[in-house]
């Protein structure tokens, strides 16, 4: 039947989770983009071979098969793109390592122009340098918070030049925005009051 | 992320409510198809020809061309559409049709003697389902086994009411401005952790 | 040295830079540090708050976080030892002082201008004078000297000038002898002094009270931190690191707070009464928060407990009703029959009991002690009132802190048991304290059992100056007393009880060591001493003879912990720890 192998790929992406992105199954829009190229050979065939009776409800339904394996191929790309971007507002400019093995070169490229063009609006909106629109997803209570840190993470450098070494198990006070992108990748954890 | 109920071009849900198999059978010869040639009707005796289950969109195709005529499927007929009517809580959506309310709108909107039925049984069941849809969203924290009869669709509305009675729950008792780890990785970080346990 | 002035000495120092503050693990200290960081909140000063538990780990988190920090605030850690010579800091670095541990060391006492203690010194402590202590004048004396004999020795050439010389070297000899004298003698009064002076180990004032001064001076005082304060106080109270003169004392400057801070809602009220506007004024008073003075008993837990385990458990209704014997039980169904308590209202939980019996409840139990050989069970305390929540009595508050400080648990690390602790201090965790009161009674429970096979297995052995209890490493439910909490209320426990079922009257001079295993493991465990029952002063030598017997003996002891009468070592060197230690202190 036409479009099986297409449906599969969809299939593999309804498996997996909302806010994962599965290996760029390269072989399987091959297999597709070449079922479209025969499906066309096949059409053009018939126009040639049978002018006179044309049969055109195969004309047709090669037609609609082509149709569908584009939609479904465009939905695979246009869904795995919409988790991408979700995860650039989730986490950040840098994805993870395991996550960019799953991408084709075409979306790594996708997604570092996606993360300039959002740059350089965020610097347009806003006063002075702009706006981080990342930041604040919820409102503030206050400037400075009390934080946790869950492993060990380092040196962190504040906005006064001053050095923190965050260590497991200590708490910290820190200014909110410093605070906010450490917090949501799991770096810290927030001490509720 | 993009969300909309409403199936479109990019709908994934919509695409495979499309893919559904429906019983079909054919009036007019079709050629140069190959997987079709032995369906074609040889007589004009329309109970003797043989059924074959395509998916929609091919009858879609070949209803354009009058080729085609195609009996209700399983979940839409007579019988089905009686047992909805009298208590649409208690069946089984997911195991009779996984798309149940996509599919039966495309459904509707070919033509069949019992497309308005249809139509008219779709809204029904939406309306008398929905009440007890909502109240496990508000008010169920943990997963029962339940919610597994529950539709594509009914799923959608399900997993939205319940996120957002979550928060609304945090915010009555916490209050907002806390910050948190975002969701991705969470379970992101659960996932390695089950991962790395199923290995041991 | 000391800082006169907590607001100028102290706050507008650390408030420029980022601090590091290093915690012990005590409910003390963990309720002073919830104030600071209150007080730090307001200003958003920039701090790092690392928990440690031991010397070796004080010593660890500063090499690690000495990164750019100028500023060390020690609360409950390091008051007792000589800072600057462990930590060994650059010269920029100031560290101040908070702790209730005494005697501070003389050098964070003396230092110039680096360790700074912030806890004024009672007229009690006695602290040696600094020129008793220190003489910089003595050393070049004694250089002068030796160069003068070195002259007189190259000299003795001139035979003209022998009998001169030898003169002079008598008189030499004379002075130098004279002022060798003088500095032995200054030597040894030197040596005791500081043997006087750092003999003898106990508590000073509350640190938890100190930082609600400071508080109270920058006026950020508020109700919540009041509680913070008391909760402090009461727990050295209840787990005997004070006496009971001082903790009055406290109890009065307490009232005083109390007075001040809880009487804006007082005054509300009246407002409330008094206007007749036709908009009235939700009197929202019984939301608010609020801190009550009156005088309770001594029953541990018993709000949220039955009576009847309460008055068995708790250390001091135990101790005087003997309710370990048989009789002893019969005693405890005799006063609960007295009060006119039934039996099933007695064993049900006290908030669901008859509400009239409750409100009995504190008029007979004062009516009964008297008859019963229960002096001093009333004492006054504090309760916390929250709308129309359960209220909390401070004691509730430090059972439920040190049993979720303690839990030995294998999912939370002891950092992670901090952290529960210093969160069930916070209004809206709730449930932290709940579950810490669950704990604290089953550790009350199997506290009191255990003390009861004690006695009957006669495990409380008596050794010459001290009786010795050791928890086999097998028992039941061992593993708690593997930290020093708990096994310092065993150890008062057991003591008590021992005390109260020997006729001997020396018993009562008598203290006691208590050892349990620490980390099976490695083998190690824990020795804690507390002091005999009669002092009116807790104060405990066992730091001081801990010390002793590991520098006579070349068993390998370490007195790693900030309370000096705790210690560690290998299980085998046990016995021959304890012999030592009979000879020492016979």
């Amino acid at each position: 039947m036409y479009c099986d192998k297409v449906i599969e790929l969809l299939k593999e992406l309804e498996r997996s989770r909302e806010d994962t992105i599965p290996p760029y199954n390269n072989d399987g829009i091959n297999h597709v983009l070449s079922e479209m190229k025969t499906l066309d050979a096949e059409i053009i065939d018939l126009l040639r071979t049978q002018k006179d009776n044309l049969p055109l409800d195969a004309i047709r339904l090669r037609r609609a098969a082509i149709e569908r394996n584009k939609r479904c191929l465009l939905t695979y790309i246009w869904t795995r793109i919409q988790r991408l971007k979700e995860m650039r507002w989730e986490i950040g400019a840098i994805l993870p390592s395991d996550v960019r093995q799953n991408l084709s070169q075409s979306e790594i490229e996708w997604f570092n122009n996606y993360c300039k063009t959002l740059v350089s609006y965020m610097k347009t909106i806003g006063p002075d340098t702009g706006l981080n629109l990342t930041q604040d997803t919820k409102p503030p209570k206050s400037l400075y918070t009390e934080v946790r840190s869950l492993v060990d993470a380092g040196k962190l450098e504040l906005e006064s030049g001053e050095v923190l070494i965050l260590r497991k198990n200590s708490q910290y006070m820190l200014s909110r925005s410093q605070a906010e992108p450490l917090i949501r990748q799991g770096v810290l954890e927030q001490v509720r009051q | 992320m993009y969300r909309n109920i409403k199936p479109h071009y990019f709908s994934i849900d919509a695409i495979m409510a499309a893919q559904e198999k429906i019983q079909c059978s054919f009036i007019k010869k079709v050629e140069c198809v190959d997987f079709l040639d032995s369906f074609n009707p040889e007589k004009d005796d329309e109970e003797s020809d043989p059924k074959i289950e395509l998916p929609l969109w091919m009858i879609q195709v070949f209803l354009a061309g009058k080729s085609i005529q195609f009996d209700m499927p399983k979940a839409y007929n007579e019988i089905y559409r009686d047992v909805l009517t009298a208590d649409a809580n208690v069946v089984d959506l997911f195991k009779l049709c996984k798309h149940f309310y996509l599919f039966g709108k495309f459904l509707s909107q070919l033509e069949h003697r019992e497309a308005y039925e249809v139509r008219r049984t779709l809204i029904q069941t939406f309306i008398d389902r929905f009440k007890q849809t909502m109240d496990w969203a508000q008010n169920i924290d943990d997963n029962l086994p339940c919610f597994n009869r529950l539709d594509c669709l009914e799923r959608l509305i399900f997993n939205d009411a319940r996120v957002a009675q979550q928060h609304l729950n945090t915010y009555l008792t916490e209050g907002s401005g806390q910050m948190e780890i975002a969701a991705m990785i969470l379970n992101y970080r659960k996932r390695k952790m089950h991962e790395s346990r199923v290995l041991e | 040295m000391f800082v006169e002035d907590l607001v100028k000495g102290f706050y507008d120092i650390i408030s420029k830079n980022k601090i590091l503050i290093l915690v012990n693990y005590d409910v003390d200290a963990i309720c002073a540090v919830k104030i600071l960081q209150c007080i730090l909140r307001f200003d958003n000063i920039v701090y790092v708050l690392v928990p440690v538990k031991t010397v070796s780990e004080l010593k660890k988190a500063f090499e690690e976080q000495k990164v750019d920090v100028k500023y060390v605030v020690l609360i409950n850690c390091g008051g007792t030892l000589d800072i600057i010579e462990i930590l060994e800091p650059e010269e920029n670095i100031t560290f101040f002082v908070v702790d209730s541990h005494r005697p501070t060391d003389i050098c964070n006492i003396y230092s110039s201008s680096q360790v700074r203690v912030l806890t004024p010194p009672d007229d009690e402590e006695k602290i040696p004078d600094f020129e008793d202590i220190f003489n910089e004048n003595e050393s070049s004396d004694e250089d002068v000297d030796s160069d003068e004999l070195d002259e007189e020795e190259s000299d003795i050439v001139n035979v003209n000038s022998v009998e001169e010389q030898q003169n002079k070297r008598r008189k030499l000899d004379q002075t130098t002898l004279v002022k060798r004298r003088e500095r032995r003698r200054w030597e040894e009064n030197r040596k005791k002094l500081l043997f006087d002076y750092t003999q003898f180990s106990y508590y000073g004032r509350s640190a938890a009270m100190l930082m609600f001064d400071l508080a109270w001076k920058l006026h950020r005082e508020s109700v919540d931190l009041l509680w913070w304060g008391i909760v402090g106080v009461t727990e050295q109270y209840i787990l005997g690191k004070t006496e009971r003169m001082r903790y009055l004392r406290e109890v009065e400057l307490i009232a005083g707070h109390i007075g001040r801070i809880c009487d804006s809602t007082a005054i509300n009220d009246d407002e409330d009464n008094m206007s007749q506007s036709s908009m009235p004024k939700p009197s929202n008073t019984s939301t608010h928060v609020r801190i009550e003075s009156e005088k309770d008993l001594l029953l541990a837990l018993y709000r949220h407990w039955t009576i009847e385990c309460s008055l068995r458990y708790s250390m001091f209704t135990a101790v005087s009703l003997k309710l370990w014997t048989i009789k002893g039980e019969k005693r405890l169904k005799q006063i609960l029959a007295e009060m006119g308590l039934p039996l099933a209202e007695s064993r049900q939980m006290y908030h669901s009991m008859d509400l009239s019996l409750r409100k009995q409840f504190y008029g007979m139990m004062e009516k009964i002690s008297n008859t019963h050989n229960l002096l001093q069970m009333t004492y006054p305390s504090f309760m916390l009132h929250q709308g129309f929540k359960t209220r909390y009595q401070c004691a509730d508050y430090v059972y439920s802190m040190v049993a979720t400080l303690e839990t030995n648990s294998r999912e939370s690390s002891p950092t992670q048991c901090f952290y529960n602790t210093m969160d069930s201090l916070s209004r809206s965790k709730k449930d932290f304290l709940d579950q810490g009161i669950e704990k604290a009674k089953w550790i009350l429970s199997n506290m009191f059992r255990h003390v009861q096979a004690a006695l009957d297995m006669r495990q409380v052995i008596l050794a010459g100056p001290f009786y010795y209890l050791i928890v086999q490493e097998g028992t039941l439910h061992s593993q708690h007393y593997s930290n020093p909490h708990c096994l310092i209320m065993l150890a008062s426990f057991a003591l008590r009880a021992q005390v109260a079922s020997s006729r001997k009257i020396k018993a009562t001079r008598l203290p006691l060591i208590a050892s349990a295993t620490l980390d099976s493991d490695q083998d190690t465990c824990l020795v804690v001493g507390i002091p005999p029952i009669t002092e009116s002063m807790p104060r405990s030598f066992f730091g001081k003879a801990f010390e002793q017997v590991s520098n006579k003996t070349n068993i390998e002891v370490s007195l790693d912990y900030f309370d000096s009468s705790i210690a560690k070592m290998q299980t085998k060197d046990r016995p021959k720890f304890f012999d030592a230690l009979t000879a020492l202190l016979s």
